[in-house]
């Protein structure tokens, strides 16, 4: 597998709170389905790292950033809807038929 | 909090309300444009705002989960203030309370624990003040917790507790959580293998005892104290039995009440049959009680185990040979200690000490074979030399004398020989009891030889009392009846004695001059002999005597002198005695009675006698041969040389010279000699008559000969002692014996010769009695050989 098609993921989350909760369960499983060994998953806990929150911009959690491959992606929510998911993380070739 | 409400004011709490209406309007806006999928939103300034939903929900599961794990736990764990009341509890902490109804209620939510703690009563409570002041500690000085273990028994079973406290650091002013933690298993488990370790130590102090202890006293007394002190039991002691009864009673004891009364048995059907301790000897089995209180086994003695506060007791039977020897019991002041596995334990102990019972009962019968008499059940040599060098240490610090006897029984060889050896075993056996009760005085008795017994007297005054002493007791010795084969004996003693000092200093030597002295008596006829120097001065003079006596033999100095026999009534000479004599070139010729008995002593005698033989057999030989009357020649025969294994080899071999050398021989070997083994006599003289020498009994009438013996013995000539000629003159009796003596003989086909014949008077008598030949200084002293060929045998 070439570096290139490495995913990389940054979830912003607020503590164990509910939907924060269940976007790091939906990206888990995701990336299992879709990105077996190719991604990389950073997990910034506001409560605990506020600041890294504000330089990102992060107004909301749960707040995922695709940081690679480019372009940089934002997506906000419990990442419960998987197919809108993949379209915006432009991963179109994992989408079922 | 509450102070901080009180101080607003009525026109603050409208803005108030105001204020929280839009909080919520926006919260609610929020959670609309983020369709719930939000938990968090921040402000350009960092500020995170968590939306209400995620709170609430937060909040709940957070509840939730606390509690459960709360509940899951089984330990009863508590929530304290900062004051020391109960502000939660978990579910075990509820059902613990609820089951133990009794103080259930006093342990809920709103309670002062530690003020309970400290008001709790009863044996179980006696850490409760200690608990109290320990969530003080935490509560009001900052400890960083406190724990405690505290046994906690119910009326059905025995629990422990571990209380831990600790602070609740995150709450201000803080307080704390108490926890009880269930840990009887653990707590069991501990106190179980505590239990075994102690077991074992005790094993290890009683395998190691074994290997060094000396006696079964020793092993008893500190197996109990081993129980005790290393084992954990209460009280241990040890009921042996005695063998012929095998009834017991207490031997060692250690820790608790000492009960005299316990008295085990291993018989069945006495009234101490039904206590435990016999039942444990009677089926070889250990009785195990693990609580007094309610064992049927235990019936017998409850009252008394209990009032010493004894719980559990075991029964271990210990045994020497596969027998009941002893039982070891323990007790214990806690129920069930005997578990399987200690029980396996102490049996293992049980049979270690059986073992060593064994090997203790082995040790004591060497030491018993090593220094005593088994026969007697006297003292032997070794144990009464040992003795006598004790008693000398006093004699030597003490003003007195120390007197050692030997005692010789007289003829017990013939008693043995006669009677046989259960009889003489049994003479024996009487001889050393009376001697142990009789010889006034004496601290030991001893039997040191076959017929030989020795005693010291350890204190006497002088030579004079130990006379008395033995005139008295020799009487009474010599008349006593010994009863054997249902006939009564009469048995004599000779006695040598050496005192200290002058006989001696040293066990040792005492002992050998009181050999000497002995001997000397014997030889002597004496009853008794005391020692004296001259007696070794004299053993001093034979050493030198006897080394002459090697050199003669050696430089051909002994000679054969010849005593001729006459016939009756012809007077013709009809044969000769050789008698042996010593040419000394320092002295001259020395006198038989001065050399024969070292001859003896030393064993010479068989090399002489031999030489004797060969001389007697060459001398007749020659008389043959250069045509002189060739009279039969008699040579004596020592007792040394019939005992001699040798020795009928030895004349087969001295007569195969010559054909005609054996029909020229008589051996003469006196009665007493004959008499000593007489079934080994007979074989012998049988031997020896086969090659057709004669054979003649010398000194007939001195020695015990049985009449049923003398017919059976194969011999052709008895030779009356020269004592009896000597009496012939003396009254009536003295011809009425020899006339017996003839008569016997002749009857039993015997020719009679009369030896000492010195008068005239001597000779018509013994003619008239029918005597066949005749020896004696009347007819001719023993002469040189060259003089006895030419004045007899016509050379």
């Amino acid at each position: 597998m070439s570096r290139r098609n490495q995913f990389k993921f940054r979830l912003y989350v607020a503590g164990d709170a509910l939907n924060s909760a269940q976007a790091r369960m939906n990206l888990a499983s995701l990336c299992q389905t879709y990105l077996p060994d190719r991604h990389k998953i950073d997990i910034v806990d506001v409560f605990c790292e506020p600041r890294q929150a504000l330089a990102a911009g992060i107004l909301m959690t749960p707040t995922l950033l695709k940081l690679s491959p480019a372009p940089v992606r934002r997506i906000v929510g419990t990442l419960s809807q998987a197919q809108p998911l993949l379209q915006a993380l432009g991963l179109p070739e994992a989408i079922a038929p | 909090m509450n102070a901080d409400v009180a101080s607003v004011s009525s026109a603050g709490s409208e803005e108030i309300a105001a204020l929280i209406e839009s909080f919520h309007a926006i919260g609610q806006r929020l959670e609309d444009l983020t369709g719930g999928e939000v938990d968090t939103v921040t402000d350009r300034l960092g500020r995170t705002l968590q939306l209400r939903g995620s709170q609430e929900h937060s909040r709940r599961s957070d509840a939730v989960k606390q509690a459960a794990i709360l509940d899951a736990l089984p330990a009863h764990i508590a929530v304290l203030d900062a004051s020391g009341f109960i502000v939660s509890v978990n579910e075990a902490w509820r059902s613990f309370a609820t089951a133990n109804a009794l103080q259930g209620s006093r342990y809920a939510i709103g309670v002062d624990y530690p003020r309970i703690c400290e008001e709790a009563v009863g044996h179980d409570a006696t850490e409760g003040p200690a608990v109290a002041s320990g969530i003080r500690a935490v509560l009001q000085e900052g400890a960083k917790g406190f724990s405690i273990e505290y046994p906690c028994h119910s009326a059905t079973e025995q629990r422990w507790f571990l209380l831990t406290v600790t602070p609740l650091a995150s709450v201000r002013p803080h307080g704390a959580v108490v926890m009880h933690l269930n840990i009887t298993e653990q707590k069991i488990a501990e106190l179980r293998i505590g239990r075994l370790n102690r077991v074992y130590a005790m094993l290890s102090g009683i395998n190691a005892l074994t290997a060094r202890v000396r006696g079964c006293d020793e092993l008893f007394r500190e197996t109990c104290r081993l129980a005790v002190e290393l084992g954990g039991f209460k009280t241990a002691w040890i009921g042996a039995t005695e063998p012929p009864t095998l009834d017991g009673h207490i031997v060692a004891w250690c820790g608790g009440e000492h009960a005299e009364s316990i008295r085990p048995s291993a018989r069945t059907g006495t009234p101490i049959s039904e206590q435990p301790a016999s039942t444990a000897l009677q089926t070889l089995r250990p009785v195990i009680c693990n609580d007094i209180e309610t064992d049927p086994a235990i019936e017998p003695c409850r009252a008394e185990l209990q009032s010493q506060g004894l719980r559990a007791v075991g029964y271990f039977p210990l045994t020497l040979h596969g027998k009941p020897r002893a039982v070891l019991a323990l007790f214990s002041g806690e129920v069930g200690v005997f578990d399987a596995q200690e029980r396996q334990l102490l049996l293992d102990l049980a049979g270690d000490i059986s073992f060593a019972l064994d090997h203790i009962e082995k040790l004591e019968r060497l030491e018993y074979l090593a220094y005593y008499d088994v026969l007697t059940g006297l003292a032997n040599r070794s144990l009464f030399l040992e003795r006598v060098a004790q008693h000398l240490l006093d004699a030597f610090s003490g003003d007195h004398h120390l007197a050692l006897f030997l005692i010789d029984l007289e003829r017990f060889k013939n008693i043995n020989d006669s009677l046989g050896q259960a009889a003489g075993d049994a003479l024996l056996r009487q001889v050393a009891n009376w001697l142990t009760r009789n010889l006034a005085g004496a601290s030991l008795v001893a039997r040191i030889g076959a017929d030989r017994f020795a005693a010291v007297l350890p204190q006497v005054k002088h030579e004079g009392a130990v006379r008395r002493l033995l005139d008295e007791t020799l009487v009474a010795f010599v008349t006593h009846p010994f009863a054997l084969n249902e006939a009564v004996f009469r048995v004599a003693v000779k006695v040598g004695i050496a005192l200290f000092p002058d006989g001696g200093t040293s066990a040792e030597s005492l002992f050998k001059n009181a050999e000497a002295a002995l001997k000397k008596a014997k030889a002597g006829g004496h009853r008794y002999l005391f020692y004296t120097p001259q007696m070794t001065a004299s053993v001093a003079g034979k050493l030198t005597l006897e080394n002459h006596l090697r050199q003669a033999l050696d430089r051909e100095e002994f000679v054969l002198h010849y005593q001729p026999k006459v016939d009756l009534p012809s007077g013709r000479v009809i044969g000769a005695e050789a008698l042996i004599r010593w040419n000394d070139p320092r002295t001259g010729l020395v006198p038989p009675a001065q050399f024969i008995p070292i001859l003896e002593e030393t064993g010479l005698i068989i090399e002489v006698g031999r030489w004797a033989l060969h001389k007697a057999i060459d001398d007749h030989l020659r008389w043959r041969r250069t045509g002189l009357s060739a009279v039969r020649v008699a040579v004596n025969v020592s007792p040394l040389q019939l005992r001699n294994r040798d020795f009928i080899a030895e004349i087969e071999q001295a007569v195969s010279i010559d054909a005609k050398a054996a029909a020229g021989l008589e051996l003469e070997i006196t009665e007493s000699v004959v008499m000593e083994d007489v079934p080994h006599s007979i074989s012998s003289l049988r031997a020896i008559r086969a090659m057709g020498v004669r054979i003649a009994i010398d000194d007939f009438g001195t020695g015990f000969s049985s009449l049923s013996y003398l017919s059976r013995l194969p011999v052709d000539t008895l030779k009356i002692d020269r004592s009896f000629v000597v009496g012939i003159a003396d009254g009536p009796e003295g011809p009425a014996l020899v006339a017996t003596i003839i008569t016997l003989a002749h009857s039993l086909k015997l020719e009679v010769v009369a030896e000492g014949v010195e008068t005239e008077e001597q000779r018509r008598t013994l003619e008239e009695l029918g005597c066949d030949e005749m020896q004696g200084f009347l007819f001719s002293r023993p002469m040189p050989c060259d003089m006895f060929e030419a004045r007899y045998l016509g050379a």
